[in-house]
């Protein structure tokens, strides 16, 4: 059993733009608690510092790739002895669970494992694959998790917890940024940060077809909101002083609702106010701009699918499509992939008579077939995907009302460090490397705990 | 994918061998003491002007003027340049390892030519600068994988179909027989089939997006635009739906093909990526019986050598070369791997054939239920055998090659 307690475990996430940090983990689990730029300054000769002129700017990583590994280890230490008010003359007890990228080299890992023994004096250490953190996040064993950076997509199959390196696909250029530069052509007048602020608005929108009543797939929503999805928090309502008071306002809200303003997708033009407090208007361009990228995503999903040597899961993946990254918070975003996936792979069955439900591949009823049940297994796999769903987050953490799948990978971390660190009916053993055990066998351990 | 952990490298002093396995489409790197390649690379290079394009993102590039090619002919390495490249890039961008600081091993067909072989050696040592080489022998290393030093090995890819019989771990060159009729024979096949249909083969990648058609219908697909796509590229895509064709459509008749009986088994719809659909009855066998009969299923714009041997073929001509003694303990011990292999009832069937070749003996053949270790039999044997102990002397080190030359590699290379 893992020994350590929910409030001394630390988790961090660093991506290229952004680098996640949580300390202790919450009894309801919530989005992170510390969120800043993946960027140190150089300070001196070889010294870095967390505060320093635009000039000094380090990004230690870019499209998922280590540029910098001093750099990043610095800010590693600052964040871990920031948040833990690191004492060196206390006993070190907060084990950290550090997520990586698929591009971090081998040795990089290992050293970064090293320096948090060496100069954190840290009593565990735990590495996991990012991919594999978004999987824990939605609860299923296998999926297809597409990863949507700035620069770069990375789109990973899980089967049973386990990563398929041999058919993950990492696209460099696919990214949020294709957004933007689309943008650019479209809004010649607006400035490269004004692009990603509209990117970033509530008017920037994904417009999604109706036409997709027809394949009868109902989407999950683009924000996780419990009240979006018109689920009512009955027990807040009851327990609070005024409980009839709160049902009437409701009430009056939604006639409200209906009549007051209108939505961004019906109005022909509407604004935002960027950070310098200007008010910038724009016309439909707000609707476009995510053509390329989402064929792009949906090429990139198709093919790693494909390339699936055990064919029985790949419905499964297709079953189980996870999206995350920033781009993943862009309204009608998720909903826009699922269309284009089913635009382009769809199987439909329907029309054909000779109808093998996927997974049982038997015979049509009329036809005879010598040798029956006894031979199911050799009679291949029927065509997939017959369908195609974005996988549904875990609805309960009450916390995350009104954030937005981006934050869903880095829930997936501390579900992850919960398991492996603290004791529990969920709790999974000997998948981190301690102190004694760095000490004696040092971080090639790591390879060891079956994560990779 | 790994279901164990790997194979610890801790200590400092155990580096890890480098096991490569190159087939005609995909080449498989990885390190040894592990049970699966870190990384499978199509066995192909784009070629545009002078540049040269590795690795599955840039293959499937829809780059102008692009050919997609192959480095390599019946099994065999012929362009050492470009395949050198390909290792390459799955070594550093893939494995992220500099091939410097392994020893490195490396499978081969059992035909390989004694010239290739020298200027495998010679690659390793002198391009790749390894500190130490082997080539073993394809078959070999399956054998292994399926745990036997003596067995028949049976292995049906994409560009050859082979049977070599393996005795205490060597390989039987006399009795080692292979022929072209193995996945790329019944490609050509399906497409001529479709051909005849009037069905035009779009790749994924020119489908901006399709619409449910009813079966037979003409597609209503929407097509992106491209300008001046090779030739060759658009095929290699097109093996895409051909793949997919294979690995749900096709089937290999449980017996030798008879229209009657192939029109009795029921029929399996297959879509297109522009959404064409169509039932495939008789036509699933009829494009997959040339494996086992190509001279009663020629194509039509190819001729069939009268010596043209299927896989039955190939497997008693490979039988009756091995001593009277040797037979039984042979077709007792079949080893059959490879992609192709995994052609809905294929197993069946050779096992069929078998029993009414050899009436009287007892036929074992072990097809290894997992699609990964069909596919990967030889890269797995590879990691199995540089990994062992005893494996250490067998190495042919840098010293060695440069005192005896390239020569070596028939000494020490059986």
């Amino acid at each position: 059993m893992p020994p350590f307690r929910d409030e001394s475990v630390f988790v961090i996430a660093t991506g290229s733009q952004t680098t996640r940090v949580q300390y202790g983990l919450p009894e309801s689990l919530t989005p992170a608690q510390i969120v800043v730029p993946t960027r140190v300054y150089r300070m001196g000769e070889s010294g870095f510092s967390m505060e320093g002129a635009d000039s000094d700017a380090i990004y230690p990583i870019k499209e998922g790739v280590i540029e910098d590994l001093h750099a990043l280890q610095y800010l590693i230490e600052s964040l871990y002895k920031g948040t833990t008010k690191f004492a060196p003359e206390v006993v070190p007890f907060a084990p950290i669970l550090i997520t990586c990228n698929s591009e971090w080299r081998p040795k990089q890992i290992e050293s970064i494992v090293a320096h948090m023994f060496n100069n954190l004096r840290v009593p565990a250490v735990t590495v996991i694959p990012e991919s594999l953190a978004a999987v824990f996040s939605y609860g299923t064993p296998t999926a297809c998790v597409v990863n949507i950076g700035h620069e770069k997509t990375e789109v990973t199959p899980v089967i049973d917890f386990c990563i398929v390196e041999t058919a993950q696909t990492v696209a460099h250029g696919v990214g949020g940024k294709l957004i933007n530069d689309e943008l650019v052509k479209l809004l010649p007048n607006l400035k490269p940060s004004q692009i990603e602020e509209l990117k970033r608005s509530k008017i920037y929108e994904i417009p999604s077809d109706t036409s997709m009543s027809f394949f009868g797939e109902p989407s999950a929503p683009a924000t996780s909101s419990l009240e979006d999805e018109g689920i009512v928090d009955v027990a807040a309502i009851v327990t609070s002083d005024n409980a009839r008071e709160l049902l009437a306002q409701r009430e009056q809200a939604k006639q409200n609702g209906t009549q007051s303003e209108p939505k961004n997708m019906e109005l022909p033009r509407n604004s935002f106010v960027d950070s310098n407090g200007n008010r910038i208007e724009v016309g439909t361009e707000r609707f476009k701009g995510s053509e390329t990228l989402l064929e792009q995503l949906s090429q990139a999903v198709g093919s790693t699918i494909t390339k699936l040597d055990d064919i029985s899961k790949r419905g499964d993946c297709w079953d189980n499509i996870v999206l995350v990254g920033g781009s993943t918070a862009i309204k009608g975003f998720v909903d826009a992939v699922l269309l284009s996936l089913q635009e382009h792979f769809i199987i439909n069955r329907a029309n054909t008579y000779s109808e093998i439900p996927s997974g049982l591949n038997t015979p049509g009823y009329s036809t005879p077939v010598s040798g029956g049940y006894g031979q199911l297994h050799t009679m291949g796999h029927g065509q997939v995907p017959t369908n195609i769903k974005i996988a549904r987050m875990a609805e309960y953490f009450l916390g995350w009302k009104g954030h937005t799948w981006e934050d869903t990978q880095f829930l997936g971390c501390q579900i992850a460090a919960k398991q492996i660190f603290t004791p529990g009916i969920a709790s999974i053993d000997g998948a981190y490397i301690s102190k004694e055990e760095f000490a004696e066998r040092g971080a090639k351990h790591i390879w060891t705990l079956g994560l990779f | 994918m790994t279901n164990t952990a790997p194979q610890p490298m801790y200590g400092g002093d155990e580096i890890s061998a480098l096991v490569i396995d190159p087939g005609s489409s995909w080449t498989r790197v990885g390190f040894a003491g592990e049970d699966s390649p870190k990384a499978v690379v199509p066995t192909f290079y784009g070629k545009a002007g002078d540049d040269i394009y590795v690795g599955d993102n840039e293959l499937h590039s829809p780059r102008s003027g692009m050919e997609v090619l192959s480095p390599m002919s019946d099994g065999c390495v012929t362009d050492w340049d470009k395949t050198v490249k390909i290792w390459d890039y799955a070594l550093s961008k893939r494995l992220y390892t500099d091939p410097k600081d392994h020893p490195l091993l490396v499978t081969e067909p059992s035909w390989n030519p004694a010239k290739n072989r020298e200027k495998a050696v010679e690659v390793a040592f002198e391009q790749l600068g390894v500190p130490a080489f082997y080539l073993a022998r394809e078959a070999v290393c399956s054998a292994f994988a399926c745990g036997k030093p003596t067995a028949l090995v049976v292995d049906i890819g994409s560009a050859v179909a082979s049977v070599t019989p393996v005795i205490d771990g060597l390989v039987l060159k006399k009795a080692t027989f292979h022929s072209n009729f193995a996945g790329d024979y019944v490609n050509n096949h399906l497409k001529a089939l479709f051909k005849s249909k009037n069905i035009t083969l779009t790749p994924h990648f020119m489908i901006a997006k399709k619409q449910s058609v009813e079966s037979g219908q003409t597609a209503q697909a929407t097509l992106k635009s491209f300008d001046g796509l090779a030739d060759s590229y658009l095929e290699f895509e097109r093996g895409r739906i051909l793949n997919e064709f294979k690995e749900s459509t096709s089937q290999v008749l449980d017996m030798p093909y008879s229209e009657v009986v192939a029109n009795s088994r029921p029929s399996r719809p297959f879509e297109f990526p522009d959404g064409y659909n169509l039932n495939f009855g008789a036509e699933r066998f009829a494009t997959t019986e040339p494996l086992f009969q190509p001279q009663q299923f020629p194509l039509p714009d190819f001729t069939v050598d009268n010596n043209a041997q299927g896989i039955s073929e190939l497997i008693n001509a490979s039988v009756s070369a091995c001593d009277v003694d040797a037979r039984a303990n042979l077709v007792n011990n079949v080893v059959l791997i490879g992609g192709s292999s995994l052609l809905t009832g294929c197993t069946e069937r050779t096992n069929l054939e078998m029993t009414q070749a050899f009436p009287g003996m007892k036929i074992r053949i072990q097809a290894p239920g997992n699609s990964s270790e069909r596919k990967y039999a030889g890269w797995i044997g590879g990691s199995i055998l540089a990994s062992l102990g005893t494996f250490h002397q067998m190495w042919i080190g840098k010293k060695e090659y440069e005192e005896v030359g390239a020569a070596i590699v028939e000494k020490r290379c059986k």
